[in-house]
C-alpha cells in the first residue's frame, strides 16, 4: 500500500467549522487519511508506514480553490492576444502593468509591434477601454505600422478598431465598410454587426486548432496560478463541440494537469427551441460518456435567461437605465421554462445565467412554478452571475432553496462606470449583493466567468470582503463578505453549488488531497492585502504542484 | 443591388413557423432561401425535399431551409455566395429578438438588402403579451418596427375584438399596412418583391378566404416617360393604406436615367439603377393591394402625370 505523507504546516485552514485550524495533515495516494496534529493523527502512523513532509513548515494550507464558473474556450481565444489593459492582470507568462493614458497605451502597442519578428503576423491586442486610453482610430494604428495587420479590440470584446493593413486581412469590401451604419470607416471601427463583420474576417486566425491550442495551454497555466485544483466550464461547448474537446483532451487531460474540470452542458444546443426538449435532453444525459478521470461532466445544466453584463444587456426591472436602452433576453421565457422543467424533472443541477434584476425575477418565477409542480428539496438551482438583485429576490431564493454563484469582480471593474454612465449610484454600488445573501443565508460561490474577470479566486475574496471600485470608493460596505465567507465561498460553498462538497472543497479525512498553499495566511493579513497573497502552488491529488511562474 | 431580404418576426406562437412552411412549399417560382432558428418545428412534405444536411433542407423547387445557428452573419454569407444565390432571402427571428439589431443586418450585410419587415401577431393573445413584465416592451417594438404586421388567428377572435385589436395596433404601429390572416395563409406576392415574381403571379387572386384573411390584386401601371420624379414621389407619398407594394422602373426626365421606385409598406426609395441598358422608353409601375377601387385611383394619378416630349 502506498506510503502515508504528513504536511505540516504553519497552519492549515480546513474550512471544515468542526475542526477550522490543523497544524498536519495525512495523504495516502489522493486520499486525505487525517487532518489535526501529529499527536492526534498518531494512531494512523503507527499503523501504517508514514514520511513526514516539512515542505510547507512555514506555508498556510488551504482546500484547493475552486472556480464553479469560468469559460476556458474564450481563454484560449482571447490569452493569445496582446493584453494592454487598464487593470493589472497577472497571468503566468506575463504580468501585465496597468496602463494608463492616450501616450501610454500607443507606447506599449508600439513596443509590442516592435518585438514581433514575423513582419506579417497579426496583431490582436485587447484591453483597449477609451475611459482609460483616450479615443483610437484608424489612423492612430497606421501610425503604428502600415503593412502589419494591427486590431485593437475593446475590453468587453463590443467593439474594435483595426488599420488599414488590417482590414485589408480580414478581407472586408471597402465599400460595404462605408455604408454600413456600425462600421466607422475613417475611424476603422467595428461595433455590433460591423464587429460581428470583421469577427467573421479574424475567425480563421482566431480558431484556428494551433491557436485555439496555444491558447488552452495558456489557460492551464493561468488556471493553476491562480491557485485552483477544480474549475467548472459553465456551458459545453462554447462554439465547436468537436474542436473544443479534441483540444480540451489534447490539453487538459493529462498527467500534469494539476486540477480537474467540471463540465456543465449546454441546456440546448444553439439555436434550439421548443419542440426539441427530448432531444436535448437525450444529447445531455449522453455526455457522460466523454468523461475521463480529469475531466467530467455530472448533471448540471446551463440555461439563460438575460443578456451579457458588460455590454449593458441585461434586463433591468424599472426604472431601467438612465439612457432608456432595454436588455436582452438570450432565449424566449417559454423557452426557458419549458427546458428548466424538462431538466427539473429528471433531478439535473439547473445552473441559470442572470445578469440583470429582470433576468433574476424570470428564473426565480419559473424555480417557484417548478416547486410548485414536482417540489425537489437538495436542487441546487444556481442563479449564475448575481450582477443586479434587489433584497427581496434574495429572501426568495432562500425561500426557493435556490443558489448563487457570483462574478464579484463587477463591483471593482464596472463600479464606478455604472454608478456615472449606466444605472445610478445606488443599484451599481449593491451590484453583487452578496452580504444579503449571507445574511439570508443562501450558500453563495465566487466565480471570474473567466475572462470576464481575472482567474484568481484570491481577487474575487478581495473584492467581496473589500467591494473597492477601481477608483477606491467603496461599494455598499453593507454588501461586503468577512474574510471567512469569502474564503468559503471558493472552497467549501463553490464546491456545493457544483455538487462535489463531499469529495473536495475542505480538508478533511476521505476527501481529495487538493490544497492551495499560501505564502500568508488570509485570516491574518489585512483585508485589503488579499489578493496579494503569493501563491507557493498547489497540491492536486496528493501531488504537489509547485508555481513555477517566468514572472516570478 | 444585393438580394432581397423579408425579416419574419413576432412573438412565439403567432405562426412564424406556419408562414415558413407556406413560403417553403407554395408555388410562387421563386428560389427562397429561409433561415430559421430552430429547424425542428419546419414541417416540410417528405416528397418536396430533395436533399437533408445537418444545417440545409433543399427542396425540389429550388428552395432551401438553412439553420442560423446563432450566427446569422455566417448563414447569410452562406447564401450570397453560392453558385447560384437565392432570388429572395427570408429570415426567421427568434421571439425575443431586437428589430433594430435584425434590421441592422438586413440593411448593412454585404451582399443584401432590406426588402420588408413582416411581424405575425397572434390577435388572440397579442394584448397580454404586450403587457408582459418580462416580454411586453420587445413585443411593442417588433410592432413598431413592422412594415406589414400579419394579424393572424382572425377565425378565434370575434368581430368586436377584431375591432378593438385593429384600433390597438394602428396605435402600437402606425406605419404598418395590416394584413389579416388566418393560419398564416399570407399572399407570397406581398411577402415578396414583386420584380421578380413571374408574371402569371402577377394577377394572382388572393389566397385567403376573403372573410378572415387578406385578398390581394396587383395592377400593371403604365406612366408617362421620361417622368418628373418629384410629381411621381409626390402621389407615391399619398397612397392609402390598403395599398401594400409598389415596384418598378421609370425615367427621370432631368438626368435621362433609368431609376428603380420601391415602396414597401410606408418605406419608400428611387434609386438610380444603371446596371442594365435601359433601351426600353416606357415605364412601368406593379403596385399591389387589397382595395381595387383604390389602386384604380392610383393607376388614374400615376397615368395623368405630365407628360414630356
Amino acid at each position: 500500500m502506498t506510503k502515508i505523507t504528513v504536511y505540516t504546516a504553519k497552519c492549515i485552514r480546513t474550512m471544515n467549522p468542526s475542526l477550522p485550524i490543523a497544524t498536519a495533515v495525512a495523504v495516502r495516494g489522493d486520499q486525505i487519511i487525517e487532518v489535526g496534529t501529529m499527536e492526534t493523527m498518531r494512531p494512523w502512523l503507527e499503523a501504517h508506514p508514514h514520511r513526514i513532509d516539512t515542505t510547507f513548515k512555514d506555508h498556510v494550507i488551504l482546500p484547493g480553490f475552486i472556480d464553479p464558473h469560468l469559460h476556458p474556450s474564450l481563454a484560449a481565444i482571447l490569452l493569445p492576444c496582446h493584453f494592454i489593459t487598464a487593470m493589472e492582470w497577472k497571468l503566468p507568462d506575463r504580468v501585465c502593468a496597468p496602463v494608463h493614458g492616450h501616450n501610454a497605451y500607443i507606447d506599449r502597442l508600439k513596443e509590442i509591434e516592435e518585438s514581433l519578428s514575423d513582419p506579417s503576423e497579426p496583431l490582436i491586442t485587447w484591453g483597449y477601454h477609451s475611459i482609460w486610453h483616450g479615443e483610437i482610430d484608424r489612423n492612430v494604428i497606421n501610425g503604428i505600422s502600415s503593412t502589419r495587420p494591427i486590431i485593437v479590440w475593446q475590453r468587453s470584446f463590443h467593439e474594435l478598431f483595426a488599420n488599414d493593413a488590417a482590414i485589408a486581412w480580414m478581407g472586408i469590401d471597402r465599400g460595404a465598410m462605408q455604408k454600413h451604419p456600425q462600421i466607422e470607416a475613417d475611424k476603422g471601427r467595428f461595433y455590433e454587426t460591423g464587429l460581428a463583420l470583421a469577427m467573421a474576417g479574424m475567425k480563421k486566425l482566431l480558431l484556428s486548432p494551433e491557436r485555439f491550442r496555444h491558447g488552452l495551454e495558456l489557460t492551464k497555466r493561468a488556471v493553476h496560478f491562480g491557485g485552483h485544483t477544480t474549475i467548472c466550464d459553465m456551458g459545453m461547448p462554447m462554439l465547436d463541440m468537436d474542436l473544443e474537446w479534441a483540444a480540451m483532451l489534447a490539453v487538459m487531460d493529462r498527467e500534469d494537469t494539476p486540477f480537474r474540470i467540471q463540465f456543465v452542458a449546454r441546456a440546448v444546443e444553439r439555436g434550439g427551441g421548443l419542440g426539441r426538449e427530448a432531444e436535448n435532453l437525450k444529447r445531455v444525459r449522453a455526455m457522460p460518456k466523454l468523461n475521463t478521470h480529469r475531466l467530467q461532466f455530472r448533471n448540471g445544466v446551463k440555461l439563460f435567461t438575460d443578456g451579457g453584463f458588460f455590454a449593458e444587456l441585461m434586463q433591468v426591472q424599472a426604472p431601467g437605465f438612465i439612457d432608456g436602452h432595454d436588455g436582452e433576453w438570450l432565449m424566449p421565457p417559454e423557452v426557458f421554462e419549458a427546458l428548466a422543467r424538462i431538466y427539473w424533472n429528471e433531478g439535473f443541477r439547473v445552473h441559470v445565467h442572470c445578469t440583470g434584476d429582470l433576468g433574476v425575477e424570470l428564473a426565480l418565477d419559473v424555480l417557484e412554478k417548478l416547486q410548485f409542480e414536482r417540489p425537489r428539496f437538495n436542487h441546487r438551482f444556481t442563479i449564475e452571475h448575481f450582477g443586479l438583485s434587489t433584497p427581496e429576490q434574495v429572501r426568495r431564493m432562500a425561500d426557493l432553496g435556490a443558489l448563487a454563484s457570483v462574478n464579484a469582480y463587477y463591483v471593482h471593474e464596472l463600479g464606478d462606470a455604472y454608478w456615472k454612465r449606466s444605472i445610478g449610484h445606488e443599484r451599481a454600488s449593491q451590484m453583487a449583493r452578496l452580504g444579503t445573501l449571507a445574511r439570508h443565508n443562501v450558500p453563495t460561490a465566487l466565480h471570474t466567468d473567466f475572462t470576464m474577470a481575472p482567474a484568481r479566486p484570491l481577487t474575487s475574496a478581495w473584492v467581496a470582503v473589500n467591494r473597492l471600485s477601481e477608483s477606491g470608493a467603496v461599494m455598499a460596505p453593507e454588501e461586503r463578505l468577512t474574510v471567512d465567507q469569502a474564503l468559503r465561498a471558493i472552497t467549501i460553498d463553490a464546491a456545493y453549488v457544483i455538487g462535489m462538497e463531499h469529495e473536495i472543497g475542505s480538508i478533511r479525512a476521505g476527501k481529495k488531497a487538493d490544497f492551495t498553499v499560501l505564502e500568508a495566511d488570509p485570516y491574518e493579513v489585512p483585508a485589503l492585502d488579499l489578493k496579494d497573497i503569493p501563491i507557493w502552488g498547489t497540491v492536486f491529488e496528493g501531488r504537489l504542484a509547485p508555481i513555477i511562474s517566468k514572472s516570478a | 443591388m444585393g438580394i432581397p431580404v423579408t425579416v419574419i418576426g413576432g412573438y412565439l406562437g403567432a405562426g412564424k413557423t406556419t408562414l415558413i412552411n407556406h413560403v417553403l412549399t407554395a408555388s410562387h417560382g421563386l428560389r427562397i432561401a429561409v433561415l430559421v432558428n430552430d429547424f425542428g418545428s419546419v414541417n416540410i412534405d417528405a416528397s418536396l425535399i430533395a436533399d437533408a444536411a445537418d444545417d440545409t433542407i433543399s427542396l425540389t423547387n429550388g428552395c432551401v431551409c438553412c439553420s442560423i445557428h446563432d450566427d446569422l452573419g455566417s448563414a447569410l454569407d452562406l447564401q450570397t455566395r453560392r453558385a447560384a444565390p437565392p432570388d429572395h432571402i427570408v429570415i426567421e427571428t427568434s421571439g425575443v429578438a431586437e428589430p433594430k439589431r435584425i434590421l441592422t443586418y438586413a440593411t448593412a450585410w454585404p451582399g443584401i438588402r432590406l426588402d420588408a419587415i413582416v411581424t405575425l401577431v397572434d390577435a388572440e393573445t397579442i394584448r397580454a403579451r404586450a403587457d408582459d413584465k418580462f416580454v411586453g416592451r420587445v413585443v411593442r417594438r417588433q410592432l413598431a418596427a413592422a412594415d406589414f404586421l400579419v394579424v393572424n388567428k382572425q377565425d378565434l377572435v370575434t368581430d368586436a375584438d377584431r375591432h378593438d385589436l385593429s384600433q390597438w395596433l394602428s396605435d402600437q404601429a402606425p406605419m404598418a399596412r395590416p394584413i389579416h390572416a388566418t393560419h398564416a395563409n399570407v399572399d407570397p406576392a406581398v411577402l415578396f418583391e414583386t420584380a421578380r415574381l413571374p408574371k402569371r403571379s402577377l394577377a394572382i387572386k388572393g389566397i385567403g378566404d376573403g372573410q378572415h384573411g387578406a385578398t390581394f390584386v396587383s395592377v400593371k401601371i403604365e406612366l408617362p416617360s421620361p417622368i418628373d420624379m418629384d410629381a411621381l414621389a409626390d402621389v407615391l407619398s399619398q397612397l392609402p393604406g390598403t395599398i401594400h407594394r409598389v415596384k418598378g422602373f421609370v425615367r427621370d426626365r432631368v438626368t435621362g436615367q433609368r431609376m428603380l421606385v420601391q415602396r414597401v409598406a410606408n418605406r419608400q426609395s428611387i434609386t438610380v439603377n444603371a446596371d442594365l441598358a435601359f433601351k426600353n422608353v416606357s415605364s412601368t409601375l406593379v403596385a399591389i393591394g387589397t382595395s381595387d377601387p383604390d389602386l384604380r385611383a392610383i393607376e388614374c394619378a400615376l397615368s395623368a402625370l405630365p407628360r414630356f416630349a
